[in-house]
């Protein structure tokens, strides 16, 4: 795995969005940059700024309005529906808001994306638990998402983003609902993620976070600043 | 083929882990289905009770015109039609319309010989008319209920002839529940009947019952009678002859009307129905969009997401067609037909005072399950492939 080689890589992107009314908001503009394989990336910048517009686009969950985004090479917006899922399948997503199935045991929502391919019930059960034990969730792979804390779910959401076993976690605010101690916890887990080789991309303004950053890109107004 | 078995298993566990959404389903749908398969199978009951009927009466039914009109046919007639060959036997009945009791409910005399009686009826209390006694009459169990007279009650005058006016006596009670049409009959011997009417010598048709083979003959030959019986001062009574198959085609024929009437209402039900059913199958669009968006985020494929869809609309119109065809068994079975009898049934009470005949044919119990599927499934692939074709980031927000 080479430090330089680029995993990520967007070139004059611009993400508009349309009101109802028709008005248009620019939440990025002429973005370009590049994340190398096995780098920790923060992405700084006040609320508003485009940070999460700017994830979206790197994992493959929104397409730009203008520009090109690039995942180990492969232009996004050029690939398939089913191409740009089998390259969500590479990657780790972990959300602001945990998002969990309600209802569900956590070992079931950890290893959900698993289903699709193939992985069995004995098996993803066995995984499962030792992803939360990884995150520090013991015993309680058959307790609801209803039953954690913020802290305690947004772990569980990083076991989860790990159960496919990514090259890249990307982190949206992983830490901004969060008290300090489960705030640590969770930055100690990024740490983890990155030590073991994994490249993560993790919007956020906690200066803890940005300690670990081998790379930090600040935004504002939706223009990248250098 | 183990990956489709696992997300099929999500689709099932959906089911549950959206309790309300699919109780909202499954209602929607019984609450039209229902009523549907309940009608179907009634329908279908009666249908049977009148071939029953056909098939229990005679090969040919032979009656009188004049003017194109009906007229009675003089009894002496039947020397004739037992003279022709291949008739194995023949008889005389009247069946005529009365009003009984201060309600004037109305039934309907049947005068025939005792041993004529249609094998289906059951005497379940007193006995039959003797042969020849006037004025003694069998009615059967619903009618005496509604009348309040049972066996030895003497009924009141309720005809007028030259002879004056007479007092009838119940002899007997026979079971109305099948079939049910007789459950409005009264039986009484030929005699009774022609006085009952006045009609003296003459019955409103003759029964004739034909050797193996002869059918056809005695039609044609019946048919081609320049009168039934002596022709009189009024010139000849024309004989009109109808076989059981020309029955057969006949007698359903309004309750198939009504059958028709009842299903189109049902179609302009599910006119409605469909887009209440879409909504509610869309109940929680937002949950299911989120739901849609969070499965893509995590490495789905918008196929993979439709398909848990699709196996949850199966579920739940499993579930929906299920519960309805057992409902449709109990609405129709402990609970009689309750308001769905007398759809088919003009003159039945909302709950009828006899045992009303169904039955539930596989047909419209598939077509419940198709009719659940199509539906369901309409209203959550389209909700599901709306969220699922939409950018994950744009959903989840």
């Amino acid at each position: 795995m080479s430090e330089t080689e680029a995993l990520f890589e967007t070139q004059g992107v611009s993400r508009v969005y349309r009101s109802g009314r028709g008005a248009q908001i620019e939440a990025l503009h002429d973005v370009s940059l590049t994340i190398p394989r096995g780098a920790f990336v923060v992405l700084r910048g006040p609320s508003g700024s485009g940070k999460t517009t700017l994830l979206a686009l790197l994992a493959a969950l929104d397409h730009p309005t203008k520009g090109t985004v690039r995942f180990d090479g492969q232009d996004l917006q050029r690939a398939s529906e089913a191409e740009r899922s089998r390259i969500r399948r590479r990657l780790g997503i972990v959300f602001q808001q945990a998002r969990m199935l309600r209802g569900l045991p956590l070992w079931e929502n950890v290893t959900y994306p698993l289903i699709p391919q193939g992985v069995g019930g004995p098996e993803r059960a066995e995984i499962a638990t030792k992803l939360l034990e990884g995150v520090g969730i013991v015993g309680r792979q058959r307790a609801r998402p209803e039953e954690l804390s913020g802290g305690e779910l947004q772990r569980v959401g990083i076991a989860r983003a790990l159960a496919a076993q990514p090259e890249a976690v990307l982190a949206d605010e992983p830490t901004s609902d969060l008290d300090p101690e489960s705030a640590e916890a969770v930055i100690a887990l990024l740490k983890g993620i990155h030590a073991a080789g994994r490249t993560v991309v993790a919007a956020s303004h906690d200066p803890l976070l940005q300690e670990l950053a081998t790379h930090t890109f600040r935004l504002r107004a939706g223009r990248l600043q250098i | 083929m183990r990956k489709l078995v696992a997300i099929a298993r999500t689709g099932v566990a959906a089911v549950l882990l959206h309790p309300l959404r699919s109780a909202a389903t499954v209602a929607c749908l019984v609450a039209v289905l229902l009523p549907w398969l309940a009608g179907a199978g009634v329908a279908q009951g009666l249908l049977d009770q009148v071939e029953m009927s056909i098939e229990g009466g005679a090969d040919l039914y032979v009656a009188g015109t004049r003017f194109g009109r009906p007229a009675p046919v003089p009894l002496d007639a039947l020397q004739t039609i037992r003279g022709i060959a291949g008739v194995r036997d023949v008889f005389p009945r009247i069946v005529g319309e009365i009003a009984l009791g201060k309600e004037q409910l109305s039934a309907v005399v049947v005068g025939v010989p005792a041993e004529r009686l249609p094998s289906a009826t059951e005497i379940v209390e007193g006995r039959l008319f003797r042969p020849g006694a006037r004025l003694e009459l069998v009615m059967g169990t619903e009618l005496a209920r509604r009348l309040g007279v049972g066996v030895e009650s003497r009924l009141p005058p309720f005809y007028r002839n030259p002879a004056g006016e007479h007092v009838s006596t119940v002899v007997g009670l026979f079971q109305a529940d099948l079939p049910i049409w007789e459950a409005n009959l009264v039986f009484c011997s030929l005699d009774s009947a022609a006085e009952i009417f006045d009609q003296n010598g003459l019955a409103t048709s003759l029964l004739v019952r034909c050797e193996p083979g002869y059918l056809h003959a005695v039609q044609t030959t019946l048919s081609r009678l320049p009168s039934l019986g002596e022709r009189d001062a009024r010139g000849a009574l024309k004989p009109v002859v109808t076989s059981r198959e020309d029955v057969r085609a006949l007698l359903p024929r309004n309750l198939r009307h009504l059958t028709a009437i009842f299903n189109l209402h049902f179609v302009l039900v599910f006119a409605v129905g469909i887009p209440l059913l879409m909504v509610t199958s869309g109940v929680g669009l937002s949950e299911r969009r989120r739901e849609a968006a969070l499965l893509k985020a995590t490495g789905w494929m918008t196929d993979e997401v439709l398909l848990r869809g699709m196996v949850e609309s199966f579920v739940l119109c499993l579930l929906g067609a299920t519960l309805s065809v057992l409902l449709a068994y109990a609405w129709l079975g402990p609970l009689n037909g309750k308001g769905i009898t007398g759809v088919f049934l003009p003159g039945a009470e909302i709950s009828p005072g006899f045992r009303a005949p169904f039955r539930l044919t596989p047909v419209p119990a598939l077509l419940t399950f198709v009719i659940s599927f199509a539906v369901v499934a309409t209203g959550t692939l389209y909700s599901t492939w709306r969220a699922a074709t939409a950018a994950p980031a744009l959903a989840l927000r």
